[in-house]
This record gives structure tokens, C-alpha cells and sequence, in this order.
């Protein structure tokens, strides 16, 4: 083999540039390059010196480049197995994102929020509207929240404190680009359709109360809808400069979040009703029943029993908690009444903040109901009485206007619904 | 990498696209099932965090006024990117970096820059995720070279007392293994890129998109970067 250790060729003016007779080694060059170059270096020595030493570059780099690889019979696998998807979403930081998300949600979660809104809520308003993320440390794999917990908040601070902060639920929706949940439709079915759609095993109590024991029993199934934010990074910084953030490293942690589109799924639930009831066709006028005050959902005596699927969230592994917290709570955001409730949660791992409004006379109180805590909502005036409780990955709701007695003995006395 | 397995996933990535060339007014959740039974189902249950905002499913596009869209919804994008691709992906660091383990964490973080930082619509994932895995490797390399180096040394003394040819041709061959290495990794960034591209066997059109380059100017950076490369090669051996 000539071993020519010259890498020199002499120049030619009108010949091809070197990226020409490169291209054309790799047979790559256009069709309308080729012949003219081919046709000049048949005549040119120079280029055909050219040519020689980019060839020889070429072959001798080619072969060392296979060296470069080690052979994949060394490395003992035939292949490395492919992780599941979730061990990369656990690893994006759209925690931020997230938290940030469902504050604007939480903005515009009905400030006239009352008990008789968490009854609706057992069915489809915390589908619509959920209350908020669970500050929860991520694992390598999605996180489910296993019991909540009450956070009482006034609303009427909440949002007024938005306010001064310059905060509204039009900034933050424009900074997120958030789309969704269009408000899920509420679908009237039957039991057994409202299981199978919903994956959820409905459940009724053992023996109905006496006050809707003729009742009609009527399924409902909320399916689950997309939720979608953008991070647009340029916004959220001036949102929170705005705010009077004084986290010098929020906006790096912001920038870096530009552009990502975050998809998420709000839950799918299913219940049963019983009494008379108007049943909402979607979870805004659900929701918008309530908020108009109108405490009773009914005129007469009602019963709800309904469930849904545990809020989720994926969070980087290794996220230090208290650092996310102290990242959304430093970024000035987050009114300091929020704080000092949010404070109160003592495991951050598996408990879901459930907004508890209070200033309405709401009296929120914590009980046993089938081996776990649930959180009990009355309101001073109104007969609504609303129990939430988690198990097993599933959010369980009981909303009645029979009573607390009653309620919570529909709650503690729940079997599966006959078809 | 198969060849029909790397034209599916060619042709998926054309239809997603496609699907969102047909939709201008961007997703619509009009297009995404209500009904949730079925493998769709299946998938999310397995894939999506419900609830909070678990990332989903698309790689969002970069529109050409710089705002950002999902494509329209279907249970493709990062998904099937990340099963399409995740082999050759996997196997080219592994390659490179010759540990199984460490090349596993290396492709899990190129799947998340995908996520993170993807490229516009227009772009070809499949040499874009091998670029962005071969600097990947090639980082690996230079931030812990001394371990590769020692291990290759270890191999080499380990292997140089016993004498049958076939060892003795394999420390050889170690000990070229890490010149390569090393003059690959002393190159500017770029050219070790191209070659890297190159030696993979992508065409020139893709090496472009890639490195978001013309396909003019491959040729161009080609010849320089073999030219440099073997410039620098034999003046190490000459010095070994």
C-alpha cells in the first residue's frame, strides 16, 4: 500500500472545492456537480492529487472510526432493555411546571366554594378542578397519592392576595399556555356502564337511608380529559418578577422549562345518585350551580356516592421536597396564607392537599371511615355534608343533605352497587 | 438496526407530522377519544400519570413564529420515538462507551433532552437522538477518561503476559482503541460529531439535519474533520 505521508495537494483554481470531491468519494455529490467535477479532474492533476489524499484520509479515518466502537459482542448483551416511559417523566422538572399549573387552576377554583361544592366534587368537580398537586418526592416511577389531607384556606384572602401580587388566572394561563380540561361532560348511566368506562367499582351503602330508600339509584361516569401547559418561560419570569420574586434562581429553573408542552389526563370518576336530583350535564355548571350559592343541589333529600382515581404526579427522582417547596413558595407566588396552610402537611410523600374554604362557616373536621382518615365538610346553615377519603389509589366521596349521622354511616357501610 | 424496523418508524414519524401539516388550527382535544377503553387505555395506564401533569405523550413542535404545539392527539410522538429509536440509541453509546450500565443511563438521558429540548417539526429524530447520543458518549469518554484509560491499560498489562497471538492481538487492538479515542476526543467538537455521524453510516442529508448544517457543506466538514483527524493520529503514533 503507498503509504504516502503527504497530506499536501497542490491548489487548483477552477477546480472543485475539497466538500465537492469529498461528497463525490461518498457518491453523495449532486448529479449536476458529478459530471462537471469528474469531467474537470479527468483533465487536472492537481485535483487528482487532491482527490487521492481526501481518499486516503477518508479510508484510513473510516477504518480507525470502526475502532473507535467497541464490537458489540464485548458487551455481553444482545441489547439493553428499554426502561418504561415513566422513568423518563419522572426525570423532566415540569414539577415546577406543575405546581405552577395547577395554581392557575386553583385561582379560578370557584372562591365560592362551599360544601355543597365538595358533594359535586365526589362525582366531577375535583376532575374538572383539582384542588392541587400533591408536593410530592418523586421516584422512578409515576406517584400516587394515598390520603389527603385538609387544608383550610379563606378564599376570599387567597384571592385578594393574588391580586396584590398582580397574579390573575388570565396572566397565568397566558405564561402556561394552558389548555384543558375542557369541562368533562357528566354522562347519566347505568351502573354497570358507568363501571366499565370508568374502570371503577361503584359502590353503594348496605342499606339505603330512609329518605331515598324508594329513590331511583342513577350511575354517572366523568371521563377523564386531557389537560395541556406550554411553559413559556419569557412570561412566567416576568409573572414572577412582577410578584416580587426574590428567588435568584427561579428564573434559570423557568428558562429551562421553555417551550416544554406538558399533557396530562385529569381522572376519570364514576358515583351513583339517588334522590332528586338534577344531574349536571358537565362539571362547570356543576360547579356553577354551587358557586351561585346554591347550597342544596335539590330540593328534596339526596344521596351521592362516587370515586374516582387518585391524583398522580410525576416529579424528578431525587427532587429534594423541600427544595420544590421552598422553589414555589420562594418564588412569591404562592400568598403567604397559602404557605402557612400548605406548612401544616406533615408527610409531603403520599398526601394530597385537598382546599378546604373556610369563612363560610365551613367546619372541616377529620374522621375514621374504613381504616383511613377522611375528611368530613359541613357548612353552619346548609344541611350539605360531604366525606372524602382515599384508599387503595381510589379518592372516595359521600355528599348528602340527610345529615352528618347518616352520611358517615353511608360512608363506613359501603359495599358494591348492585347492576 | 433493522432496516424495516427503522422504515416503520421512518413512516410513523411521517404521519404524525403529516397529521399535524393537515391540522392547522393545532391540537384539538375534539380529536383525542373520550372513550377510554382499549389499548389507548392500556397504554395511559401504564404510561400516563392521570391526574398531574405526567408528560403524556408528544414531543411539542416548535412552530416557525417560535410558540409551541402538542401535535394533535394521538397516542404517538415521544412514545413511539422512544420505542423506535431507543435501540439504536442504546447500542451506539454502548458502543462508544463499551458499559452496558452506563450507556443505558447515557440513552435515558438523551430520550429526555428529546423531551426537553426537541428539535423543530421539520427534523428527522433518528439522526437528530444518534447525535445528541454520540456527544452524549463522547462526554462520557472525556469526563471520565481516566477510568477508560485505566481500564484499556489493565486490559492491555492483563492481557500482554500471556502470549497466545489472539490476546496479544487484542491488547493490540485495545491499545488502538485508545488512540482513536484520544484523538477523537482531542478534535473540536463538531468534527468528532461528523465523524461519529458518519461512521454510523448516516447519509449526507441527514448528517445536515442533524447538525443543522446545509448538505453543501457536509462535504466540506468531512474532509476537514478526516484531515485533522489523521494529522493528529499519526503524530501521536509517530510519538507512541
Amino acid at each position: 500500500m503507498n503509504r504516502n505521508h503527504n497530506y499536501e495537494a497542490p491548489a487548483c483554481p477552477i477546480g472543485p472545492e475539497d466538500g465537492v470531491l469529498r461528497s463525490l468519494l461518498d457518491g453523495e455529490a449532486s448529479d449536476e456537480w458529478s459530471s462537471g467535477a469528474n469531467a474537470h479532474i479527468q483533465e487536472c492533476q492537481a485535483c487528482q492529487r487532491r482527490i487521492d489524499v481526501i481518499r486516503t484520509n477518508a479510508t484510513m479515518v473510516g477504518r480507525r472510526m470502526q475502532l473507535a466502537f467497541h464490537p458489540p459482542a464485548s458487551l455481553g448483551v444482545d441489547t439493553i432493555a428499554r426502561p418504561p416511559v415513566s422513568a423518563l417523566t419522572a426525570r423532566t422538572p415540569f414539577g415546577i411546571a406543575a405546581q405552577l399549573g395547577h395554581l392557575a387552576r386553583t385561582v379560578t377554583a370557584r372562591t365560592a366554594w362551599s360544601a355543597g361544592a365538595a358533594a359535586a366534587m365526589a362525582v366531577g368537580l375535583l376532575v374538572a378542578s383539582p384542588a392541587i398537586g400533591s408536593f410530592a418526592e418523586g421516584t422512578i416511577q409515576s406517584f400516587r397519592v394515598q390520603r389527603i389531607q385538609a387544608v383550610t384556606i379563606d378564599p376570599a384572602t387567597v384571592r385578594s392576595q393574588f391580586e396584590r401580587l398582580g397574579l390573575n388566572e388570565a396572566r397565568l394561563r397566558d405564561a402556561l399556555r394552558y389548555r384543558g380540561p375542557s369541562d368533562p361532560s357528566i354522562t347519566l348511566t347505568s351502573v354497570a356502564d358507568a363501571s366499565s368506562r370508568s374502570g371503577l367499582k361503584l359502590r353503594a351503602p348496605s342499606s339505603l337511608p330512609r329518605d331515598v330508600a324508594s329513590s331511583q339509584q342513577r350511575a354517572v361516569v366523568v371521563l377523564g380529559s386531557p389537560v395541556e401547559v406550554t411553559v413559556d418561560a419569557v412570561k412566567l419570569i416576568a409573572i414572577a418578577r412582577d410578584a416580587g420574586s426574590k428567588d435568584g434562581a427561579l428564573p434559570a429553573r423557568l428558562q429551562e422549562l421553555d417551550g416544554m408542552t406538558i399533557k396530562g389526563q385529569a381522572p376519570t370518576g364514576a358515583g351513583i345518585i339517588w334522590g332528586d336530583v338534577p344531574v349536571p350535564t358537565d362539571a362547570r355548571q356543576a360547579s356553577q350551580r354551587t358557586v351561585a350559592g346554591d347550597p342544596d343541589l335539590g330540593k328534596g333529600p339526596f344521596l351521592l356516592v362516587g370515586q374516582f382515581q387518585a391524583p398522580q404526579l410525576d416529579l424528578p427522582a431525587g427532587v429534594n421536597v423541600d427544595a420544590l417547596k421552598d422553589a414555589v413558595i420562594g418564588s412569591g407566588l404562592v400568598p403567604p396564607e397559602f404557605v402557612k396552610a400548605i406548612s401544616g402537611i406533615s408527610d409531603w410523600k403520599t398526601t394530597l392537599p385537598v382546599l378546604a374554604p373556610t369563612g363560610r362557616g365551613e367546619v372541616i373536621r377529620e374522621v375514621p371511615v374504613d381504616g383511613v382518615t377522611a375528611i368530613l365538610a359541613t357548612r353552619s346553615g346548609s344541611s350539605l355534608v360531604t366525606v372524602v377519603w382515599v384508599r387503595d389509589g381510589i379518592v372516595h366521596g359521600v355528599a348528602s343533605n340527610l345529615g352528618e349521622g347518616a352520611t358517615l354511616q353511608v360512608a363506613r357501610t359501603l359495599v358494591p352497587a348492585k347492576q | 438496526m433493522s432496516q424495516i424496523g427503522g422504515r416503520r418508524c421512518l413512516l410513523i414519524e411521517m404521519v404524525t407530522k403529516s397529521a399535524i401539516g393537515i391540522n392547522p388550527a393545532g391540537p384539538s382535544f375534539g380529536d383525542v377519544p373520550q372513550d377510554d377503553r382499549g389499548p389507548t387505555q392500556a397504554l395511559k395506564s401504564v404510561v400516563d400519570p392521570v391526574y398531574g401533569f405526567g408528560v403524556s405523550s408528544m414531543v411539542s413542535e416548535r412552530l416557525s413564529d417560535g410558540s409551541v404545539r402538542a401535535p394533535a392527539g394521538t397516542p404517538m410522538g415521544f412514545e413511539s420515538a422512544f420505542e423506535c429509536h431507543w435501540a439504536e440509541v442504546s447500542s451506539v453509546i454502548a458502543r462508544l462507551v463499551g458499559d452496558v450500565d452506563v450507556a443505558r443511563d447515557i440513552a435515558q438521558d438523551t430520550f429526555v433532552q428529546l423531551l426537553r429540548r426537541p428539535p423543530s417539526a421539520e427534523t428527522p429524530l433518528r439522526p437528530w437522538l444518534v447525535r445528541v447520543a454520540i456527544n452524549r458518549a463522547y462526554n462520557e469518554l472525556r469526563a471520565n477518561r481516566r477510568r477508560y484509560e485505566r481500564e484499556a491499560r489493565e486490559f492491555r498489562e492483563r492481557h500482554a503476559s500471556n502470549e497466545p497471538s489472539s490476546e496479544a492481538a487484542s491488547a493490540n487492538l485495545i491499545a488502538e482503541r485508545e488512540l482513536v479515542r484520544q484523538t477523537l476526543l482531542e478534535l473540536p467538537e463538531r468534527s468528532r460529531e461528523i465523524l461519529g455521524l458518519r461512521a454510523e453510516g448516516f447519509s449526507y442529508l441527514d448528517i445536515a439535519s442533524a447538525m443543522q448544517i446545509s448538505p453543501g457543506s457536509v462535504g466540506t466538514l468531512l474532509a476537514r474533520a478526516e484531515r485533522a483527524f489523521r494529522l493528529s493520529y499519526e503524530a501521536r503514533r509517530g510519538g507512541m
